[in-house]
């Protein structure tokens, strides 16, 4: 194939991929491998460490030596809410006991995660090259208290520390096998993907209870929380090119992953306390009146959830501008759009006359394209300095936008990152800042017309830092 | 060159260590403070004049409660004194009601916290009676001038005003500053209520307008003919009443024994005829539209419809002479302002369940026909929650307190 043709395929390639889908993120800020990160996440037609097993799995039949790898990082995620969240339109709006137009932080945490992995590269095995690694995908842990009930509910059980909590840690097992199919030319690569998934999803949503029962206690704020986990297996194919001594091409796919998580779904509805109230209510709805004496409705039920993760492809190439400068460009395509909803096996009992509700939390979140960008400058064969950019959308529409995941909106990643060569190991380090575009959630939104709000208006800001270490053995 | 293991090794464990403890530094959430509190007093029943020898045997002795803002009883404030909203409740309620239904104290003490209202008393007296609500009228058997259900209009404006001042410290006038008539509570007076008692406000604030600055009412029968081509205002329950006491029309039998129980149209109807149209066992007066013969040792009470559902005209005439409109009608063909020097702001929610939204549109374009200055605010509810009579009143309180605060002089220390 002429160098032209193989750029203008290239090119062809990226231009489609670009299209595939309106915008990537959702469940992490923090990425797979610290040269990967450093290099804005252009790493599928570079694919030379150990986390070519996230990106490329090809990448990795072109290990030169046999390695161990410790990685750890540390992630800071900021998020910051404002919260606009009334009921009605315009001047008839009505304050529900959300905390507005105050900025609240979720009680703010700072990761400190491991990736480890080990690679093989043995006469013995030819040219295949077998491995194993473990990371970490996704991990979100956000507590949020922006909810009290409005003044005179006086409930007399406190609510929950907080009322709007995620917690989620997917844990990837990754046995790999690549192979140099043509030598220099063209590797495969293929892993698997072992995830167990650990989550808790907490949120507090409001229960209308009847048009006749006056303000502040027409609506019951209902907890709800499902703690569970569970496991869940996926695929990873790759290939990498050498289209010429100085250009490379990488092409690489994961399939979905479904973890059904098994666990337990708590709730707990919050009763206001009246005593006056009540006795009207016994008047008209004899046995109602227990609602409006305090204290809380409780049930605990074995729930299972559906955890569906995206697919993701992407193609990047890396070129040897010089002798000490390789560029990189990347983009891939996230098909976020599986998240449809988090669906509960069963529902709960609606508290004003018992009937069963949906359990569904909508999502609704469409899938993005990210675009990456990296360069790597050498200037000596113990020093590697890298940069790196990426760009890439919220997959979570306002419909379905609270702080539970705080994807805020468009993405800008800026990496720096600098590696020393110490014979027989790497020391590599990366820092990475994400600036995410403010987002305001201007209207309330009942996706599934269940009666409870999806989303949470208001103005959602964020940012992040992130720092990765890693320490590679050559054998 | 080969590197030192463990040098390495002690190089990438201290990096660790600085990645753990160097991160982001943890943000500070807003710690609320808790908000100063006002205080409702629980005032033990005052004995009252003007509802003493009423026929029906209601006790005449009343309970009260009163609002005082945060601060009140500080003794660095004890200087301070307070301009005064009397608020009334509404049909079936009690002076508990604003307290213990619609959270009077939690509403005021937030807005004063905000400093969006300036502190005030707000006294909330009690015009219950045995047929569930008094309209706040002088209720009077005529010709011969008996108290039927009581005065509570008189009571009201006697009675419990007179007790408030002497027991908290309300504002009066300072000296020099115009005085309209003979009395000196008009500027730090006002008067409000919901539905019944907005009804009550605005028959006493027209009644006494040299008490008070500014009326108010939430949700409030204005009009008893309404506009006479679309809607005839309390007319429009009659239906409803024949429905609930099973009466046809024409049906003189069903028709004599309609009674208050049969339902909460029927409960107001003849609560309005007590305090409107009690009945005289004077010589001549027609019985055939008496009710309640056993209440009040054989007085009663007249409705001003008959078994036909037409008007009865010497009865409905009585009850013409307690309607707003009516009275503003005539006041102002008269010559007269209805509302001298007085602020006026009234509201209602689109779906009021009693029709009250049209008495209030008939009487803010009456006002408006008359160039009287007021302010009307028709109010919604939200998806699946329409605003009703009486559904939104703890928000509504919060503008009715936001109007007054707004007519009140600003509060300030007096000697």
């Amino acid at each position: 194939m002429k160098p032209k043709l193989k750029l203008s395929l290239l090119l062809f390639l990226l231009v489609l991929l670009s299209h595939v889908g309106a915008q990537a993120g959702g469940l992490t800020f923090s990425e797979v491998g610290t040269k990967a990160t450093s290099l804005g996440g252009a790493f599928r037609g570079l694919a030379d460490d150990w986390s070519a097993c996230y990106w490329n799995p090809a990448g990795i039949a072109y290990l030169e030596h046999s390695e161990l790898n410790i990685t750890a990082y540390a992630s800071s995620p900021r998020p910051t809410y404002l919260p606009e969240v009334f009921f009605g339109q315009d001047e008839n709006r009505y304050e529900v006991g959300f905390k507005n137009g105050i900025k609240w932080y979720p009680d703010d945490k700072n990761y400190l995660r491991p990736n480890l992995s080990a690679f093989l590269k043995l006469d013995q095995l030819k040219s295949f090259t077998p491995g194993i690694a473990f990371f970490i995908p996704y991990d979100v842990q956000y507590a949020w208290k922006v909810y009290e009930p409005p003044p005179g509910y006086n409930n007399s059980v406190s609510l929950p520390k907080y009322d709007h909590q995620t917690d989620l840690m997917i844990l990837d097992f990754h046995p790999t096998l690549a192979k140099e199919v043509i030598a220099d030319k063209l590797s495969l690569g293929a892993g698997v993907s072992i995830q167990y998934g650990d989550f808790l999803l907490r949120r507090l949503s409001l229960v209308p209870v009847d048009s006749l029962i006056p303000r502040p206690y027409e609506n019951f704020p209902l907890d709800s929380k499902f703690e569970g986990d569970g496991w869940g297996v996926g695929l990873n194919i790759g290939l990498l090119l050498k289209l010429t001594p100085k250009l490379n091409l990488g092409v690489a796919f994961k399939t979905p992953i479904d973890i059904k998580l098994s666990g337990t779904t708590e709730l707990q509805v919050f009763l206001p306390e009246n005593d006056n109230l009540a006795q009207q209510v016994a008047e008209q709805s004899p046995g109602l009146d227990s609602l409006f004496r305090g204290g809380k409705l409780e049930n605990s039920i074995d729930d299972e959830i559906t955890l569906s993760l995206p697919a993701d492809f992407g193609a990047g190439i890396s070129y040897q501008y010089s002798e000490k400068l390789l560029l990189l460009f990347d983009v891939s395509w996230v098909n976020w759009s599986r998240m449809e909803e988090l669906k509960g096996k069963f529902g709960w009992n609606y508290p004003f006359d018992g009937s069963l509700k949906d359990a569904t939390l909508p999502l609704k979140w469409e899938d993005v394209t990210r675009f990456s960008v990296g360069c790597e400058y050498k200037p000596s064969q113990k020093i590697a300095l890298r940069g790196g950019y990426y760009f890439e959308p919220s997959p979570i529409p306002d419909e379905s936008f609270t702080p539970l995941f705080p994807d805020i909106g468009d993405k800008n990643g800026i990496s720096l990152g600098i590696s020393l060569h110490l014979a027989p190991f790497d020391l590599t380090y990366a820092y990475q800042y994400i600036g995410f575009k403010e987002r305001e959630v201007k209207n309330l939104t009942d996706i599934n017309q269940d009666l409870q709000y999806d989303n949470l208006p208001g103005i959602y800001r964020m940012n992040s830092h992130a720092s990765y270490f890693s320490l590679s053995y050559h054998f | 060159m080969r590197a030192d293991y463990k040098k390495v090794l002690l190089i990438f464990l201290s990096l660790i260590l600085l990645l753990s403890s160097g991160n982001c530094t943890k943000r500070t959430n807003p710690v609320k403070q808790a908000p100063a509190q006002g205080k409702v007093w629980i005032v033990p029943p005052i004995t009252s004049e003007a509802l003493s020898g009423n026929l029906i045997g209601d006790p005449i002795a009343r309970g009260i409660m009163v609002y005082t803002p945060p601060g009140y009883e500080d003794l660095a404030q004890a200087r301070i004194k307070y301009p005064v909203l009397f608020l009334l409740h509404g049909f079936g309620g009690d002076q508990g009601t604003f307290r213990n239904i619609y959270n009077i104290r939690e509403v005021a003490d937030g807005l004063v916290n905000r400093g969006e209202i300036q502190p005030m008393i707000i006294v909330m007296p009690d015009g219950s009676n045995q047929l569930g609500g008094s309209f706040y009228v002088n209720s009077v058997v005529e010709p011969i001038t008996l108290p039927y259900t009581g005065y509570y209009e008189d009571f009201i404006v006697k009675d419990v005003m007179s007790y408030v001042d002497k027991n908290f410290r309300v504002k009066y006038n300072k000296e020099g500053q115009e005085i309209l008539k003979d009395t000196t509570y008009k500027w730090n007076r006002a008067i409000s209520g919901h539905s019944m008692g907005g009804y009550g406000a605005f028959k006493i604030a027209t009644d006494h307008d040299s008490l008070f600055s500014a009326v108010s009412a939430m949700s409030a029968p204005f009009t008893f003919e309404g506009n006479g081509t679309d809607f005839y205002g309390i007319l429009e329950w009659i239906d409803g009443v024949f429905a609930e006491n099973g009466v046809t029309p024409g049906d003189s039998a069903s028709y004599a024994a309609m009674n208050p129980t049969a339902g909460h149209l029927s409960a107001k109807i003849f609560a309005m005829a007590a305090a409107f149209s009690p009945h005289s066992n004077f010589t001549g007066i027609d019985t055939s539209y008496r009710f309640l013969k056993d209440l009040g040792e054989g007085w009663g009470v007249d409705i001003p419809i008959d078994w036909n559902g037409q008007v009865v005209d010497w009865i409905w005439k009585k009850w013409l002479e307690n309607d707003i409109k009516t009275k503003v009608d005539t006041l102002v063909n008269r010559g007269e302002d209805p509302f001298e020097e007085m602020e006026i702001y009234f509201d209602c929610a689109d779906h009021d369940g009693l029709l009250l939204q049209h008495h209030a549109q008939i009487f803010h374009q009456t006002l408006t026909a008359y160039g009287i200055d007021h302010t009307y605010y028709e109010y919604q509810g939200y998806d699946n929650y329409p605003a009703g009579h009486h559904n939104f009143i703890y928000d509504r309180l919060a503008e009715v307190l936001k109007f007054h605060s707004r007519s009140f002089p600003e509060l300030e220390e007096e000697e």
